[in-house]
């Protein structure tokens, strides 16, 4: 987006509506957060439907519309591929990795090193993460800087600055509630966009066919082609993007991975994530892809000039296709995909600063001296971002650095998670010796691509390697993970615990509390006091087969509400002078699942060994 | 191969990742295949993966459908000559 999309008072309405309504929705969801679970994990309470759709937000990043518009405009529908190929780790993900952190209750990437080794290993992948964290935070913000100065004229300080005032305030106050709320706000917003521009080009074409008819041959196919041209061909996008980015993506990033925490059980998170993958992430890929395959049509049929920009085409097709308040919702598009992303990134490095180094410091705290202490590592981070603005403003390689970061440091983090998860066997020494090895050969290979070679499946080696470089990485740090367990001795005892061996066994499912779940509402009797427990009518009990210490999932039966307003409770003694519509929970069951007494609840048979 | 090498690479590839994981997971216990939870989570990856895989395989044929604009060239050229 630049001034030259030329934006008139109605698309500066919509754009001024779009932050009044951000800031809104996310400052008032911060009254459902009064613990640290909140403010992490917004409760743990959330159905799937919320958690995908604001993981499509955290999804499409700072530079999505920009970049995947020009890779389409170049290479066609290949552009999809990064957004299509994320199947083949889900096995691990979704039976390994989740219900490990979800059922052991951890907090953070670096906790399970530490609960899985030892704090050496746990204060090593600290480091890195939050280097990496706080780094992509100042360059979200720089991004959003550009994109203000482009539009308003501001200085990209100013712009940067008035962005993280907005989402420290609404983070300050609700922490990843709000970052729930907002995001799937704007990942509605995105995905109509994107995808409204789609169809105006198409339509500016002269329909489906003429814009089939009029894509190039190569730009047709849904792969690249197998290894050229050197930057971009489908053995580099599978081992590079497919592999290992989806490993640190979902596996990795701390942001995404408190999101699907937030989940109610793991059962909804498997959910969320099925329905991402099957659905959102290829409809992301057209609503970020979309302007540049409109734009190579509108090129081969005289609409657009020949010598357009590719870099430049998002720009330009939005400026051809959208009448006046659409621009303005585009760029409200835009800077939604960077909001989002930002406040993913400055939640995770609240976690992480108060999990992995507060509290481990200072342990023994009160949970509300915890939540003022994220509260305000959120606000840092944020000043800290925008204080490195300029010293990303006067290098620019620095963008370019942040990148090689993240893929130097992507397969030798990735391969010892993943062998700590599948491995008993695999050890701390092993573990560091792995990434700190794995991560010097890929410095290395930066350096002297030649070492790629062998694994460079016949691509010219003019960019570098740039993404056959994961395969290098992935091979060398699997060989010196499994050499290093035979050969150095363990210094410890690992905890196999933390083994996908033995993820905890969930409790005998229960036919007919299931089935009764979504027709019986319940009104709600509130008591003094902070017991735990649930009470019912006896006879209500039977019909629901519940027993004593079983787990139910008590919650606002409005639907819509997706969990926000719910509570995990333990099924006590029955009451028989209870009426049988009725549940009995304490002030304080009821204040920790913000539940409105004068609303029905409906209850859920918890299968899933959620401690209450 | 032509623009069937990537779609063989990636799923050929990719297939026995996926494939190994879940064979892993069963055998590890992570997967209960005794548990319908589990059976459907199962279920529906594997009906998704084949699920893009055919709608890949379509794609790609469909796009192979009408050669591209050099070789049409080259058709043209040839049956102009023959004329």
């Amino acid at each position: 987006m630049s001034r030259a999309t030329e934006l008139v008072l109605a698309d500066y309405i919509v754009v001024a509506l779009y932050f009044v309504l951000v800031l809104a929705i996310g400052t008032w969801f911060g009254k459902f957060t009064k613990s640290t679970a909140d403010f992490f994990f917004a409760g743990r309470r959330f159905h799937w439907w919320v958690l995908a759709m604001s993981c499509v937000a955290t999804l499409v990043g700072s530079y999505s519309f920009v970049q995947y518009s020009e890779v389409g405009f170049k290479y066609g529908f290949c552009a999809m591929t990064p957004y299509t190929n994320e199947w083949f780790v889900l096995p691990l993900f979704l039976f390994g990795w989740f219900p490990l952190m979800y059922y052991h209750r951890i907090t953070s990437v670096p906790e399970y090193f530490h609960g899985r080794f030892n704090w050496q290993v746990r204060f090593v992948v600290t480091l890195i993460l939050l280097v990496y964290l706080q780094g992509y935070v100042a360059v979200n913000l720089l991004t959003i800087g550009r994109i203000m100065k482009g539009v308003f004229g501001m200085p990209e300080v100013y712009g940067a600055a008035l962005m993280a005032l907005i989402s420290g305030i609404y983070l300050h106050a609700g922490g990843q509630t709000s970052v729930l709320a907002t995001d799937v706000f704007q990942g509605l917003l995105l995905l109509a966009a994107g995808i409204g521009v789609f169809l105006l080009g198409i339509a500016e074409v002269g329909g489906l066919a003429e814009f089939w008819a009029a894509l190039p041959y190569h730009h047709r196919f849904p792969f690249a082609r197998f290894n050229t041209p050197p930057y971009l061909h489908a053995v580099g996008n599978f081992w590079n993007d497919a592999m290992t980015a989806t490993f640190a993506f979902y596996f990795i990033n701390q942001g995404v991975l408190m999101r699907f925490l937030s989940a109610r059980s793991v059962r909804e998170g498997r959910k969320a994530m099925l329905f991402v993958v099957v659905v959102l992430m290829p409809v992301a890929a057209v609503a970020v892809s979309g302007a540049g395959w409109a734009g190579r049509a509108m090129v081969e049929r005289g609409i657009l000039p020949e010598d357009v920009d590719a870099g430049n085409i998002f720009v330009a097709v939005t400026g051809k296709v959208c009448g006046p308040g659409f621009q303005g919702l585009v760029l409200a598009a835009v800077v939604a995909a960077l909001m989002s992303t930002l406040d993913t990134l400055i939640t995770a490095v609240a976690a992480i600063g108060v999990n992995d180094v507060y509290r481990p410091v200072l342990p023994g705290r009160s949970d509300q001296h915890y939540l003022t202490v994220a509260r305000i590592v959120a606000i840092v981070s944020a000043v800290l971002g925008i204080s490195l603005i300029p010293v990303f403003q006067h290098y620019d390689t620095i963008y370019q650095a942040l990148s090689d970061f993240l893929s130097t440091v992507a397969p030798p983090l990735a391969v010892p998670l993943a062998l700590a998860m599948l491995w008993p066997r695999f050890h701390a020494r092993a573990a560091i010796i792995a990434m700190v090895l794995g991560m010097i050969l890929m410095i290395t290979a930066l350096n002297y691509p030649a070492l790629v070679t062998p694994f460079a499946h016949g691509v010219d080696p003019s960019e570098g390697y740039s993404h056959m470089r994961s395969l290098f990485g992935l091979v060398t740090s699997l060989v010196i993970a499994v050499a290093a367990t035979y050969l150095v001795p363990a210094a410890e005892s690992a905890a196999d615990r933390l083994t996908w061996f033995h993820i905890p066994r969930p409790r005998p499912a229960r036919r007919r509390a299931r089935h009764d779940i979504w027709h019986r509402r319940f009104r709600v009797q509130v008591v003094p006091g902070t017991d735990p427990r649930l009470h019912l009518h006896p006879e209500t009990m039977k019909e629901l087969d519940l027993q004593q210490g079983d787990v139910v999932y008590v919650c606002d039966a409005r639907w819509w509400l997706g969990g926000l307003r719910s509570v995990h409770a333990v099924v006590g003694e029955p009451d028989d002078t209870l009426p049988r519509d009725t549940v009995r929970l304490s002030e304080e069951a009821v204040r920790r699942g913000y539940l409105k007494p004068r609303h029905r609840v409906i209850l859920e048979y918890e299968e899933e060994p959620i401690d209450v | 191969m032509g623009p069937w090498l990537p779609y063989v690479y990636v799923y050929g590839v990719g297939g026995c990742v996926f494939l190994a994981s879940l064979v892993a997971g069963v055998r590890a216990g992570a997967i209960d295949l005794n548990r319908p939870a589990d059976r459907r989570t199962l279920l529906a990856l594997v009906a998704g993966l084949l699920l893009f895989a055919t709608v890949h395989a379509i794609w790609i044929w469909a796009a192979s459908q009408e050669p591209p604009v050099s070789d049409q060239a080259a058709v043209a050229l040839t049956a102009e000559t023959r004329a």
